[in-house]
């Protein structure tokens, strides 16, 4: 591949084609501006590459992550690849916590956000590009509430004579990893789990989540309606390292905990947990700290 | 201090619970210094699953009073509603809400909007709900709710999010209109399925699900 070929191929990475379909006309007056980024400015056979669902949303706006959320709905996002390659998973960072009036607890996304999605590309790989389409719709939200959708395509070149090199979209992706869950087992600052039973007379189950670093705060953000619990606007935060969700009965507790260090630097980290609460209460007996099942898959994968 | 003013809410609303005519909402906006401490965990206030519908009344576009007790006996929806909200309109211009009352219309369904918005808020005010009401061929009454105390008695979160209260005046749905999106209408009718299976005498199942919309546009600062 000549340079001046190679050159002309990555411009259209610089400059990315930021679409709304659906709102052309009113682009300056909706607050979400979809595209697509990429990490590198071409990807080799054999190798793999990033390529980013990039939401740019005005101040004082939100959408919404993929798990639950009191109000709005979530972001509804798909991919699809020119033949011969295959997207993997959509990666969904952490959002927020957004309180409203009336007691409406949101877990959103601010800002920016940019989810990412890795595409491998075989080493017996003959093209000299790869495409990558994608499709968003969102509701996005401040006192009032949108609903928005956009179409974004993007080229990326197939290099064999050289490494790529970042993009300058790349800072995109680094915040996006600064906000990714690693699964709690194996991590050696990971908060411990434990079934804490019932502090009171009362029945409810209590799932204690108890940082082992020094902590300033954490926070729970569930992934999954099958979780029931009690009173996450009240539960989802903790102030120190301790952090008690009371549940409506035993069952699955799948969700993110963010974890802010009491220490410099104060960069949250991140763990997924998705584990099983033992049915009975009685049988493990009140009190009793039980280590509950940890879930091999943690179950984090493509979410449309 | 917010908490304090929810407390006192809930607890007057529980207390309203058994006699039904119940306090004016204006009343319930201010509380008195001797308001009671609230508890120390917030629980769900008012209306549950299985349980007997609060009693409310409120004041529809008309200027007419509207009171849940005056229709026992009756399979009574609540959809809470903004005329402004794009989830609403939606459904609006799909005749959702109409269709699922067309089905069961020989069955004495009750049927009420109810607008939680505070006044300045998108979607709020008599005119403009009477308006959609008058657009949207709207058979039944918008009530207004401005002070928010039903919509957070029946923790009503999104616009649409529909309740159904069966002839027992027992609470046996709450949730979303049906398995849409945002994106689209869904293809099954959770109100559909909660009238059906009360008319029948069944269990309601699902009895709850997730809704999904616009915010219910709360007084700022509650």
């Amino acid at each position: 591949m000549s340079l001046t070929l190679l050159s002309g191929l990555i411009v259209p990475l610089a400059v990315v084609p930021y679409v709304l379909a659906a709102q052309e006309r009113a682009e300056h007056e909706h607050p979400v501006r979809f595209g697509l980024i990429a990490e590198r400015d071409g990807v080799r056979p054999g190798g793999s590459i990033r390529v980013g669902l990039d939401f740019r949303i005005e101040p004082g706006w939100h959408l919404y992550w993929k798990g639950p959320s009191d109000t709005g709905a979530p972001l509804h996002v798909t991919v699809s690849t020119s033949p011969g390659v295959q997207a993997g998973p959509v990666q969904w960072p952490a959002p927020r916590r957004h309180v409203s009036p009336g007691d409406l607890l949101d877990h959103v996304y601010e800002t920016r956000v940019t989810l990412p999605v890795a595409i491998p590309v075989p080493a017996d790989y003959t093209g000299t590009e790869i495409r990558i389409q994608a499709r968003a719709d969102w509701m996005v939200c401040r006192s009032v509430c949108l609903i928005g959708s956009g179409e974004a395509s993007l080229t990326v070149p197939v290099v064999r004579d050289r490494e790529p090199v970042p993009t300058a979209e790349a800072s995109a992706f680094a915040a996006a990893d600064r906000r990714l869950p690693v699964p709690v087992r194996d991590q050696p600052d990971a908060p411990q789990i434990r079934w804490a039973g019932s502090e009171a007379e009362r029945a409810e189950p209590i799932l204690e989540i108890r940082a082992v670093v020094p902590t300033s705060h954490l926070i729970f953000y569930p992934l999954s309606d099958e979780t029931p619990l009690m009173d996450l606007l009240r539960d989802g935060i903790s102030k120190g390292g301790t952090l008690r969700l009371r549940l409506t009965r035993p069952g699955r507790v799948a969700g993110v905990v963010e974890q802010m260090p009491a220490d410099q630097p104060r960069e949250a980290k991140f763990f997924l947990v998705d584990i099983d609460v033992p049915p009975s209460l009685e049988n493990s007996g009140r009190n009793q700290p039980v280590t509950p099942h940890i879930r091999e898959d943690p179950g984090h994968g493509p979410r449309g | 201090m917010c908490r304090l003013v929810n407390g006192w809410i809930a607890a007057t609303l529980m207390a309203g619970l058994g006699a039904f005519p119940m306090a004016a909402a204006a009343q319930q906006e201010t509380p008195k210094p001797s308001t009671p401490p609230a508890p120390k965990t917030a629980e769900p206030a008012g209306a549950k699953i299985g349980e007997p519908a609060p009693n409310f009344t409120l004041t529809d576009t008309e200027g007419k009073t509207w009171k849940l007790s005056d229709h026992k006996g009756k399979i009574v929806v609540l959809e809470w509603f903004n005329p402004e909200c794009p989830v609403v309109m939606m459904h609006y211009e799909n005749r959702t809400m109409h269709k699922v009352q067309e089905k069961f219309r020989d069955k004495n369904i009750v049927w009420v909007a109810i607008n939680s918005g505070y006044p300045g808020e998108q979607g709020t005010g008599k005119e403009k709900n009477a308006q959609a009401r008058t657009e949207w061929k709207m058979t039944w009454p918008v009530l207004l709710d401005e002070s928010g105390t039903v919509g957070r008695t029946y923790g009503a979160k999104t616009t649409p999010h529909m309740f159904v209260i069966n002839a027992n005046g027992v609470l046996v749905y709450a949730g979303a209109i049906d398995d849409g999106s945002p994106r689209g209408i869904g293809q099954t009718n959770y109100v559909e399925n909660a009238i059906d299976k009360s008319l029948k005498g069944e269990t309601v199942s699902p009895a709850t699900t997730r809704p999904y919309g616009c915010n219910v546009k709360y007084r700022p600062g509650s």
